[in-house]
């Protein structure tokens, strides 16, 4: 009967223990925590990942952060400049030598992970306040940074195009000189072999004890696959050796 | 729905209508109380003391009947998508959904190499509006429901101009 | 019944409709303001300026607007029936609340015997509800419904008949007049401290006969998706949540007639006597009875955004061993009392 009473009594003071507690937050004795998104913004921290931004001018275009990027989504080209063509400093100190014509990002596989910010030596590629703007399709998150405009890309990519034809006429030059220079140190050797032809006869042998020992060391694995042919009639054995070591360890 | 859609031509009696009905419809979106992978803790972060999604009059339902708009807050795999469309269907009109984050998204990681994972949801669901994020944060969900209701203020029952 | 009768009972019926709607808007948002603020958020803050006031306006409106889903396999008639009961039911049982002296829509002879006997019928309409969804989980809700209001109808009655023992009538407005004249005349304070337990085993009790948390088991959203309503939507719906806000006031306000002085202000300079003026001495008792309803309201919000919801077996514990005995005991104090003190 007492565990009765004590039992209500215990119920009682407990709803009167909670009700006084939340009265204390009901009436703002603890002032309320909510934070009115669109009229007032939360300060977020320097590196918070909400927004992903590139600087083009800042970019150097050394692909690390399309490498190191783990879903692939960064999609970025660029072309070297001219020698005598001035594209400013980078960040870093040394002069921008790319052009970046293109730099894509696919905002809707990103997941934030900021690995591309990471490696970024120049640090043009960085995060950046307000959060990523909502979109009512999937193509409007695919997301361009390059700034250059598209007759200037398309003047760049033939200026390229020239120059990779020019270097390839270049190569094709000296290619031709190098496999002419080539020709005459080969006729040259040949002349030369062709002098002391008894030497090579005297190799032969030495070559043939060698494939033996390496025929023994087959035999505990061919054993095991009959099937194979373990013994090869050829002195061409050295190629299958690779084949049966995993079936020994 | 069905009964006043798309029946008179657009006069100042069906644009007035138009004004209340969609004032009323974007002021109160409650979505359905469902959450599928870590951006449903973002969603309940928003939900919180913080952010507080009531305060658009937006608060979770936990019956798809009741409810206008469906968060699709994570991965998609390809067993939970029939559920899914199977709860999408059971929601009463006007109905809208938003997806939330990568994965809802494109596939996300896993779009790649995820044999398991339905490449964006648009591909079973009619897709309203997108937020990128992985996960998105609290102002980037609440971003998501106010275009989502600058796209609600936009409906109208009145005839399409054909 | 001549034409003015007529006319009468139906400015009655629209008042009270009017009335209940009023009550079920400001509370539904007093009710997210309440709990947002217990909650340290701010609530509706954007719908319609200042504070969100028209949030549950915009709310109506859309579920107006919503599609009606009857399910294939719901038992049709049932399904579309059950809200129009349970919302007639609250509805009837207003028509007995003495919002004023002379604002009652009928001061019948059973007053609050017919107020009891008609809010039950709300059980039938839940019951239905739950019944005709064809779900598992409306068929649990409704029943989990049924028996919890039917259980804690035998505490809310035996509690009723304390101050109808006291009073010596049935009459709602008998009830409120034996109150006059000050707070110390309430129904609370009478035969202290009996009258007082049987006011607190009453609210308890009504909260579980509204279906309020800690007492919310027909819809609790954990297990039972929404109970009872969760194949309705749109309109359907609306009136469900029309009928439990209403039902709160009802209940609230059945305290206040039977236990906290009905229109009676607290002190009686504070009233306008009826031979001045009729009018304005309705109008102050309509204040004071809806402000005391609306502070039972408030009350009954507080207690919802401070407990967690109960078990089965732990609401059941509560009824049959804790207010049942209490409000027999009472019951038999109160009577012994009266007869000794009247003889």
């Amino acid at each position: 009967m007492a565990g009765y009473f004590k039992d209500i009594w215990l119920g009682v003071s407990t709803v009167l223990i909670g009700m006084h507690i939340t009265f204390k937050h009901w009436f703002k004795f603890k002032k309320a925590v909510t934070i009115q998104y669109p009229h007032e913004i939360l300060e977020m921290n320097e590196r918070t990942r909400a927004h992903l931004f590139n600087v083009a001018d800042e970019c150097a275009v050394c692909l690390q952060c399309a490498r190191a990027c783990p879903v692939d989504i960064i999609d970025m080209q660029g072309i070297r400049a001219d020698k005598d063509e001035d594209l400013g400093l980078l960040p870093t100190g040394k002069p921008k030598r790319m052009h970046l014509i293109k730099f894509d990002i696919d905002f809707s596989k990103c997941v934030y992970c900021g690995l591309c910010v990471e490696v970024c030596d120049t640090k043009s590629l960085h995060w950046r306040a307000p959060v990523e703007p909502c979109t009512f399709t999937r193509e409007e998150m695919y997301k361009s940074f390059a700034t250059i405009p598209p007759d200037e890309v398309e003047r760049l990519i033939a200026f390229d195009a020239e120059r990779k034809v020019k270097k390839a006429e270049e190569m094709a030059a000296k290619k031709a000189a190098a496999a002419a220079a080539k020709a005459a140190k080969a006729a040259k050797a040949k002349a030369e072999a062709e002098a002391k032809p008894a030497e090579a006869g005297a190799d032969a042998p030495k070559a043939a004890k060698s494939d033996v020992g390496e025929e023994k060391k087959e035999t505990p694995a061919a054993s095991d696959t009959p099937e194979k042919p373990g013994t090869p009639d050829s002195p061409d054995a050295p190629e299958n050796t690779p084949k049966p070591e995993p079936d020994k360890s | 729905m069905g009964l006043i859609e798309g029946r008179f031509e657009p006069n100042i009696i069906v644009t007035s209508t138009d004004a209340i009905f969609n004032w009323a419809r974007s002021r109160s979106i409650w979505p359905l109380t469902f959450g599928l992978a870590c951006c449903a803790i973002e969603m309940m972060a928003t939900n919180a003391s913080r952010f507080d999604l009531d305060r658009f009059g937006i608060f979770p339902r936990p019956t798809p009947r009741q409810s206008d708009c469906l968060l699709i807050s994570g991965t998609v795999t390809a067993k939970m998508g029939e559920r899914l469309v199977t709860l999408y269907e059971q929601m009463s009109e006007p109905r809208y959904v938003i997806s939330m984050g990568s994965c809802a998204n494109s596939g996300g990681p896993y779009c790649d190499h995820g044999y398991h994972v339905i490449k964006g949801v648009d591909q079973i669901l009619p897709v309203d509006v997108y937020i990128p994020g992985c996960p998105p944060r609290p102002e980037a969900l609440i971003d998501g429901f106010l275009k989502l209701r600058d796209l609600i203020m936009k409906e109208t029952i009145a005839k399409p101009s054909a | 019944m001549t034409w003015l009768d007529l006319l009468i009972a139906v400015a009655c019926v629209a008042g009270v409709l009017g009335f209940i709607s009023v009550v079920a808007l400001v509370a539904i948002w007093t009710e997210r303001k309440i709990s947002a603020h217990i909650h340290d958020r701010l609530g509706p803050m954007e719908t319609g300026g200042f504070h969100g006031w028209a949030q549950t306006i915009a709310d109506m409106v859309k579920l107006l607007q919503k599609e009606d889903i009857i399910p294939d396999a719901a038992d049709k008639p049932l399904f579309k029936l059950a809200p129009y009961i349970v919302l007639s039911a609250t509805i009837a049982s207003f028509v007995v609340l003495p919002f004023g002296a002379h604002l009652i829509g009928t001061d019948l002879n059973i007053g609050i015997y017919y107020l009891v006997a008609i809010s039950s019928l709300e059980v039938a309409g839940i019951l239905m509800a739950g019944w005709a969804s064809n779900n598992k989980w409306a068929l649990f809700g409704g029943m989990r419904s049924a028996s919890q209001m039917i259980s804690f109808e035998i505490p809310i009655g035996l509690s009723l008949l304390i101050p109808i023992m006291i009073v010596g009538s049935l009459s709602m407005q008998d009830l409120v007049g034996a109150q006059a004249g000050g707070f110390w005349n309430w129904g609370v304070f009478s035969h202290l401290p009996f009258a007082m337990i049987a006011f607190i085993v009453y609210f308890w009790a009504s909260l579980a006969e509204v279906n309020r948390t800690p007492f919310d088991l027909p819809e609790g959203e954990s297990e039972l998706v929404a109970g009872f309503h969760v194949e309705y939507s749109g309109m359907r719906f609306a009136m469900f949540f029309l009928a439990e806000f209403a039902n709160m006031f009802l209940v609230a306000g059945v305290a206040v007639a039977l236990f906290l002085g009905g229109w009676h202000a607290p002190f009686s300079f504070l009233e306008i006597s009826a031979e001045s003026n009729v009018i304005l001495h309705n109008l102050v008792g309509f204040f004071w009875f809806a402000s005391k309803g609306m502070v039972l309201l408030f009350i009954q919000q507080w207690l919802r955004w401070t407990l967690p919801r109960l078990r089965v077996d732990q609401l059941m514990h509560v009824c049959w061993k804790i207010f049942l005995p209490f409000s027999f005991v009472n019951v038999l104090i109160v009577s012994l009392w009266i007869v000794l003190t009247q003889s």
